[in-house]
């Protein structure tokens, strides 16, 4: 057995049954008949459930976990209940904005988000495509917008520059028209004269 | 579950020495009774933290035991837990020397090795089962439960102090809060695999 240095590892031992009879009967006679000190135990069970549940023990106390704690189907049943909480513990704290300190992992499952919403993943699928199609109708509207202001503007452009050569056609067709005139009143006066 | 092999006579215990044992614990029969699953709870414990199976059983055998002592006269020198663990050892060492406990042990082991393809699909079911039941558990404690067991290591530490200060309890009394609700929804998730399992393997 390893030297125990803390007394987190003198628990740790305890719980994975690796402590001889009479150190085990000096812990639990100590621990039993203090509260607090029956509840460090409870809360060092509990942090060794979870960390075996998400898959951070080491190689070696994996081992010894699955070896000497997992010894009768109570214990399994705390294991897979642990699996199953920092599952859903994991889920519930995942969907928000990166962390920037501890009191923002708090605010992430504060009273602000409805616990409906990740306790009922299928649910939120839709939700999630309805928040897509809406943001992309939005964007396709923005896009069609601009597109319809930029050819408006060139119809109008075109339609100026037309009317513009049309004015310049007229006059140019008027000024013809005058010299055909003046040229037709000079050769008839020319005939006159012959 | 198969039942511990314990005789009648060590079963059985009378209205007034259990009225006499609780009276020791608290005068007051409400506070006494808190007491009482308080004590028969950390017994349970005490027989699951050394390995042993059927641990209701042997609490609860260990508590007739104390009651009928105490019922006999018995002077309580140091204290009822103390008195308690003297006596859960002696129960859980008989269990040792039992033959049946041996053939259980034995069934047990082959609840362990199950097939591999099972886990996966256990695992989702326990998970589904703990959504049920956290629908069922004030939005409270369900914001508390997710936030207590948030993170690991330091960063776990650092939200529970965080978590505590903003609740305005001290770090124990927000453990036990914790852990109230925890192994609430543990008995609650338990039941609801069990019944799940049931209908599954009912099924065509």
């Amino acid at each position: 057995m390893d030297r125990i240095h803390t007394q987190h590892d003198l628990i740790e031992h305890y719980l994975l049954g690796e402590l001889s009879e009479a150190e085990r009967t000096a812990l639990e006679d100590e621990y039993f008949s203090d509260v607090e000190k029956y509840d460090r135990l409870c809360k060092a069970e509990d942090d060794l459930l979870d960390r075996y549940a998400r898959g951070s023990l080491t190689g070696a106390d994996r081992e010894r976990f699955e070896r000497g704690y997992l010894t009768n189907s109570r214990r399994r049943r705390h294991a897979m209940f642990a699996k199953a909480l920092t599952k859903v513990v994991d889920e519930a704290t995942r969907p928000a904005a990166p962390q920037t300190e501890g009191g923002a992992r708090i605010e992430r499952v504060g009273p602000g988000l409805s616990w409906r919403t990740w306790l009922a993943p299928p649910l939120r699928v839709p939700r999630f495509a309805l928040s897509l199609t809406l943001i992309t109708g939005a964007l396709l509207i923005g896009l069609g917008g601009a597109w319809l202001a930029i050819q408006t503007s060139r119809l109008r452009a075109r339609l100026a520059e037309s009317r513009r050569e049309s004015e310049t056609q007229r006059r140019l067709a008027e000024t013809q028209a005058r010299r055909i005139a003046d040229l037709e009143a000079q050769y008839k006066r020319l005939a006159d004269e012959g | 579950m198969e039942k511990a092999q314990l005789s009648r006579k060590e079963r059985d215990l009378t209205p007034e020495a259990f009225t006499k044992f609780l009276a020791i614990l608290d005068p007051d029969p409400d506070v006494a009774g808190g007491k009482y699953e308080d004590l028969r709870r950390q017994l349970i414990k005490f027989f699951e933290w050394r390995g042993a199976l059927f641990q209701d059983e042997l609490a609860d055998e260990t508590l007739n035991r104390l009651a009928r002592k105490i019922d006999e006269g018995e002077e309580i020198e140091k204290n009822v837990i103390a008195l308690s663990l003297g006596i859960a050892r002696f129960v859980f060492l008989e269990t040792l020397k039992r033959p049946d406990n041996r053939r259980t042990e034995m069934k047990e082991l082959s609840a362990v090795a199950a097939p591999p393809e099972r886990r996966e699909e256990d695992d989702d079911l326990w998970t589904v089962c703990l959504r049920e039941c956290l629908l069922g558990v004030s939005d409270e404690n369900r914001a508390l439960i997710i936030e207590y067991y948030q993170d690991e290591g330091r960063a776990r530490i650092d939200d529970r102090k965080i978590l505590a200060a903003r609740l305005g309890l001290s770090l124990n009394a927000l453990f036990s809060r914790a852990k109230r609700t925890r192994d609430k929804l543990e008995e609650c998730v338990t039941r609801c695999v069990k019944r799940k399992s049931k209908g599954r393997h009912e099924s065509p």
